[in-house]
Formats: structure tokens, C-alpha cells, sequence
């Protein structure tokens, strides 16, 4: 069965695990080869996330795409949240404002860094949790967008 | 001298780690501090017993003196260990340390608050016979006076705060007007931070490499050197790959730079582990920077084709009042290079990433260090130095350590937040790093225009994370009860559907907040 992954970029790959063969070395780590090729990677897994090492190759985090939701939804909604805990110093939109990819709603000051928080995708603003001056935690919502 | 039974140490991550595994090894009893977001560290596993000195933020924990003087009386030690950055070189807490009673492992602290002070540290280079950029010092606020000199010493000129260090308070100068605006954000940043106004102007050198050295002092006159350390490889003044011997230094070379910074140890009276720090100008010339009076992150490269133990040594010269070794006993032999692991996203500005670690391995070879502040199951929180980890490969040569050390980062695994590991691998593979051909300069003007490290196949990722599935191989990762990982289980994702969208978003897992 084909199943498809994304980047953290947003690509998205396919891949089929019949085409390889696989030696499961205990722990995460396994051999696969494609019959022509073979590599040595280490896998985990939370969730739909991915953390891949291909010794020789390099790392890399893939998020599983379930079959039918793949990215319809997730496209066109969303929450942008503060990476790190700190505080809000610029909230440049208000509700109803309409917004274009990689506009910066927020700026939240962490780290003696002023961290610009932006939209990846064009919309209109639902929601703005916060105000200027408001401490915020990591993962916290600042700011609603959808289609 | 005195006797040390119990030792405190002042610090958390890798370097307290590696001060607590010498103190084992001198069969001292090793104490522990940490903040609350450090609770459960690797260095607070590592150590007998551990005491809480405060909140996460580190102006009310790790740097704040009172805590810690009384974190070490209360922990009933001998001595304190300060290791690097922290406390480390403030005088203040020197002096706190040893007027409640207890041995201060590091430099005295009348030494600590001459060095600091880097107009100071520069007349006691000047008076030992030590080259120094030319240069001049003055008020910022004094901006024609500040031009004057910059046209005589020849544009460009570097604009250094003396309050400054470790590339902070620290810019370029081209002409008058950038020296103007240079000059009035060094006088505003020490107006804010520490009152004192005073700048320096520096030649500017083109593209030199940042070559240092090791010194070891009794505190008696007594002034050793271990070789030196080549950290030219650095990304914003913060030091990314470091070697010895440096390929850049001729015998010669070698000899006087290694003589200079025992001549600036002697004129300190210098106690304890201390570095140098030099520019080496593409001709060979070389001029004393400053002088770091604690351990160094990089410390590791030196022990490892020395042989000695410098972090053994502080303490052992705090027991015996002398050191272990003179200046004949210390060789180089073979080389050694060391990568530092940061939680760092390369491809989004070197953005600290914060998040708990599914799995950290290190390879175990041979001829291979590994100095660590975390496991698996550990955290990385956004409020201290995101340095993770330092790989360290021994060879016989230049070229066995540097191939040693691209095998054994090619099987580092850390699966979590973002690490520089990529970048690292890429770097001890470029060429001209291979050949010695590099300066402080060529990580910004060569290897960061390249843009994104190698993002070799995503296909070939795809497909092994595609055969995990199927196969079962690779479960979820959870936190149990005393913050350290289990395996099985759904994990706690946090975020919503941008996660993998914004460019800064790298959540990992989260631990539950108490």
C-alpha cells in the first residue's frame, strides 16, 4: 500500500514498502534495500511524526498523511502559536482582516529575540488570542487564520 | 591547599557533566545545582546529590551569586567548581566563594576582574612584550575624537565595547558615518546594561583565523602551556568545529604564540586552567585578544593529544597547591577535532529549538569522546545555551581525526528537536576544511550562502519511514511520571495543523506541565 508523508516544508513524498525488503535490527533500527541499494536507518514515531536517520545519508522529520484528508483541511485552517515562551510584543492584525502568505501577524520577544510570526497561507484572521504585552508559553495560540 | 571531600558544581549541561565525571575519578563527592526547568537533567542524574537553586531563568538561578553561595553552604562542599560561561569569570562571585570559605576552582579573583576588563588585559599583554591590534580606546560618546584614530589606524576598523566578550557588543566600521552609528548603539547598549561608555577601536584584519592557547598557572609564578586550539570555524562569532594542532601555525609560529601567552599567564600571577586567545593574520603575524579565565567548551581537542586532564587538574592544584605536570611533560601527539551539537535549526537562522529527545545516540568507538548533557528522554528548554553535545575524534593525524569524526557524527542519532548535526556532517566533508584551508570567515562568506544543508533524498526518507510503519518498527515515544521516556503509548502532541507549515515550528513532544 502506498502511503504518503510530509516535509517539513511541505512536500509531500509517496512511497510503497513492498518495494523493499527489510531487516528489522531491534530498537528502531532496521536495514532496507531496493534490491539494488541497501541503507542502514533508525526510526521513531509520536503520532502522525516521524524522525528518520539514514546512516550515511542524513535526518530528516515526516509527518504521515492519512489517505483523504491529505492536506484539504489542513490547508486552508489553522492556528499559529508561539514557538518559545515569552511575550508579545507587535500584534499586527485584527479580526476580519484579510491576510497574505507569509504576512507577519505576531512578534513575540523570547530569547532577546524578536521572533516574527507569519502566515503560511493566504486567509482571513478568526481570532486573535492575545494582546501586546501578554506573556505567552510555548505552543500557545496567538492567532486563528482560515480561507 | 586544603583538603576537598565534596565539591559543588556551579553550572548544568555537558561541562557539568564532564566536571562531575572528574570529580568521580578523584573520588570526590560531586553536588549538583539545578533550576526547576533542570529538575530532571542529565547532570542532576550524573551527580550524588543535587540541590534547587531557583526558577528557570537564569538571572535567579545559575547567575545569581547569593543562590549559589548559599546552594554550596548548604551542600556543606569544600570547593566550587564554576565550569564556563555562568559565573565563571565574575569576580564577585570568586570572591563570594572563597570569603564564605571554600576553594574557588579557577583563577583568583583580582585575576578574574583584571581580565575581565579587556582595556586591561590588552596593557598587561602590551607590558609582558605580546603583540596586540593596533588600536585605540576611548569614550564612545567622544565620536570626532573616535574618527580621528579610526583614519589613522586605516578603515575598516572593528568597533569592540570593552564590556563586551564572546562576540557581543561587538560590529564593523567601514567609514565615519558606520563609526558614528556604531560608536551611539555601543554607548546605548552600556548605558542599559553596565554604565561604563568605553569602547575600543581595532584594525580590522582581513580574514584571520582565531588561534588560542591553553595555559595551566599554580597561582605561584608557575605558567604552563598545552599547545594550541585552531577555532577558526565559526557562525556568528560562536565556535562550531575546533582542532589542534592548528594547521595554520608554523613551527615558529607555534613557538612565540605558545611563549606569549605563558609570558601573559605569568604577568597574571595566573591560577588555574586559562586560554589565550589570538588573531593570526594571513602572513603569520599574531595579536592577543583576550584572555578566557575558566575552562573552555573546546577543552576536550587539548586533552585528547595532550594526554592531560585539565578539568582533574583544577582540582588537584586546589589539593596540592602544585601542579601535576611541568612544561616538559606536555606533547602534542596526533590530532583531535570536536563538533558542537546545538539545538539549532540551520535551515531557519540557527533559530534555538526547544523540546524533549526521543533519542539521543552517540556511536562508541574507538578514539572517539563524547561529551554530553543529554539522553534520551531529556529536554532542551529555551532558557539557557542550546549546546547539546561535543563529538570529539582522535587520530594520528589531521586527516584520520577529521574522517574519524565524520563517521561517527554520519551515526550520531538525535531524533527530537532540530539539531546543527547536518550542517556538521557537511562541514567535515567540505574540502577545503579537510585541506586546513579556511579562516573565521568562511562559514558566513562560503558555507551559509550555499543555503539549505544537503537535503539529500526525501524520497529515501519516505520510503524508510514507510517501511517503519508497515514493519511496526519504531514506536511512540511518551513520557512517564519521573520525566524520563518510556516506550509504547500515544505520545502528547501539542500545535495545531501548521506544524509542519511555518518555518519555525518544531514541536517534538512536550513535557507535561507539573
Amino acid at each position: 500500500m502506498i502511503v504518503s508523508f510530509r516535509s517539513s516544508d511541505g512536500q509531500e513524498f509517496r512511497a510503497d514498502p513492498e518495494n523493499y525488503t527489510v531487516e528489522d535490527l531491534g530498537g528502531g533500527a532496521f536495514r532496507f534495500s531496493d534490491g539494488t541499494k541497501s541503507w542502514r536507518a533508525v526510526v521513531d514515531r509520536a503520532g502522525s511524526t516521524f524522525w528518520i536517520t539514514i546512516e550515511g545519508v542524513g535526518e530528516a522529520r515526516l509527518t504521515r498523511v492519512e489517505a483523504g484528508r491529505r492536506r484539504s483541511r489542513e490547508a486552508n485552517e489553522g492556528s499559529l502559536s508561539s514557538p518559545m515562551p515569552g511575550k508579545v510584543v507587535k500584534v499586527e492584525v485584527v479580526v476580519g482582516e484579510s491576510v497574505a502568505t507569509g504576512q507577519d501577524l505576531v512578534v513575540v520577544e523570547a530569547m532577546k529575540m524578536e521572533i516574527k510570526i507569519s502566515t503560511p497561507i493566504p486567509g482571513t484572521v478568526r481570532a486573535v488570542h492575545v494582546r501586546e504585552g501578554d506573556p505567552c508559553d510555548a505552543g500557545q495560540v496567538l492567532v486563528e487564520v482560515a480561507h | 591547599m586544603s583538603a576537598i571531600r565534596r565539591v559543588l558544581v556551579a553550572n548544568r549541561g555537558e561541562i557539568a557533566c564532564r566536571v562531575l565525571t572528574a570529580l568521580r575519578e578523584e573520588q570526590i563527592e560531586g553536588v549538583a545545582v539545578y533550576s526547576e526547568a533542570d529538575r530532571h537533567a542529565r547532570h542532576v542524574r550524573l551527580a550524588k546529590e543535587a540541590v534547587a537553586i531557583g526558577p528557570a531563568e537564569a538571572k535567579l538561578s545559575y547567575l545569581d551569586i547569593d543562590r549559589m553561595v548559599d546552594a554550596a553552604r548548604r551542600a556543606n562542599v569544600d570547593a566550587v567548581h564554576p565550569g564556563y560561561g555562568f559565573l565563571s569569570e565574575n569576580a564577585r562571585f570568586a570572591e563570594a566563594v572563597e570569603r564564605a570559605g571554600l576553594a574557588f576552582l579557577g583563577p583568583r579573583a583580582e585575576t578574574l576582574a583584571l581580565l575581565g576588563d579587556k582595556r586591561a588585559a590588552r596593557d598587561l599583554a602590551k607590558k609582558a612584550g605580546v603583540p596586540i591590534v593596533p588600536g585605540w580606546q576611548g569614550d564612545a560618546r567622544k565620536i570626532e575624537e573616535a574618527q580621528r584614530a579610526a583614519g589613522e589606524l586605516g578603515w575598516p576598523v572593528l568597533v569592540k565595547a570593552a564590556w563586551g566578550g564572546g562576540g557581543k557588543g561587538m560590529s564593523r566600521a567601514g567609514n565615519e558615518r558606520e563609526l558614528e552609528s556604531s560608536l551611539e548603539a555601543a554607548a546605548r547598549l552600556a548605558a542599559a546594561a553596565f554604565g561604563d561608555a568605553d569602547v575600543y577601536l581595532e584594525k580590522w584584519i582581513q580574514d584571520p583565523r582565531h588561534v588560542e592557547v591553553q595555559i595551566f598557572g599554580d597561582g605561584n609564578g608557575s605558567v604552563v602551556h598545552l599547545f594550541e586550539r585552531e577555532c577558526s570555524l565559526q557562525r556568528r562569532h560562536q565556535k562550531v568545529i575546533e582542532e589542534t594542532p592548528s594547521p595554520a601555525l608554523s613551527e615558529s609560529t607555534r613557538r612565540a604564540m605558545t611563549e606569549a601567552a605563558v609570558a601573559i599567564g605569568k604577568s597574571a600571577g595566573y591560577r588555574s586552567a586559562g586560554t589565550c586567545e589570538f588573531l593570526l593574520a594571513e602572513n603569520g603575524s599574531f595579536y592577543f585578544l583576550e584572555v578566557n579565565a575558566r575552562i573552555q567548551v573546546e577543552h576536550p581537542v587539548t586533552e585528547m593529544v595532550t594526554g592531560i586532564d585539565l578539568v582533574r587538574e583544577q582540582i588537584r592544584l586546589a589539593k596540592h597547591g602544585a601542579l601535576s605536570f611541568a612544561q616538559k611533560d606536555v606533547t602534542q601527539r596526533g590530532a583531535a577535532v570536536e563538533a558542537r551539537v546545538y539545538a539549532e535549526d540551520p535551515n531557519a537562522g540557527f533559530l534555538p529549538q526547544a523540546g524533549l529527545f526521543v533519542r539521543v545516540e552517540f556511536p562508541r568507538d574507538p578514539w572517539l569522546r563524547v561529551d554530553s548533557g543529554i539522553e534520551t528522554g531529556d529536554e532542551v528548554s529555551v532558557h539557557y545555551d542550546p549546546l547539546l553535545a561535543k563529538v570529539i575524534a582522535w587520530g594520528s593525524d589531521r586527516a584520520q581525526a577529521w574522517g574519524r569524526l565524520a563517521r561517527a557524527l554520519d551515526s550520531t542519532v538525535i531524533h527530537g528537536p532540530v539539531t546543527n548535526l547536518q550542517f556538521l556532517r557537511d562541514l567535515l566533508r567540505d574540502d577545503e576544511l579537510k585541506s586546513g584551508r579556511y579562516s573565521t570567515r568562511t562559514i558566513e562568506d562560503r558555507i551559509l550562502p550555499r543555503g539549505k544543508t544537503a537535503d539529500s533524498d526525501p524520497a529515501l526518507f519516505a520510503a524508510a519511514a514507510a517501511v517503519a510503519e508497515k514493519l511496526g518498527i519504531g514506536k511512540a515515544v511518551e513520557r512517564n511520571g519521573s520525566g524520563r521516556a518510556a516506550q509504547g503509548g500515544a505520545a502528547r502532541k501539542r500545535g495545531g495543523p501548521f506544524d509542519t507549515l511555518a518555518r519555525w515550528r518544531h514541536p517534538g513532544l512536550e513535557k507535561p506541565r507539573p
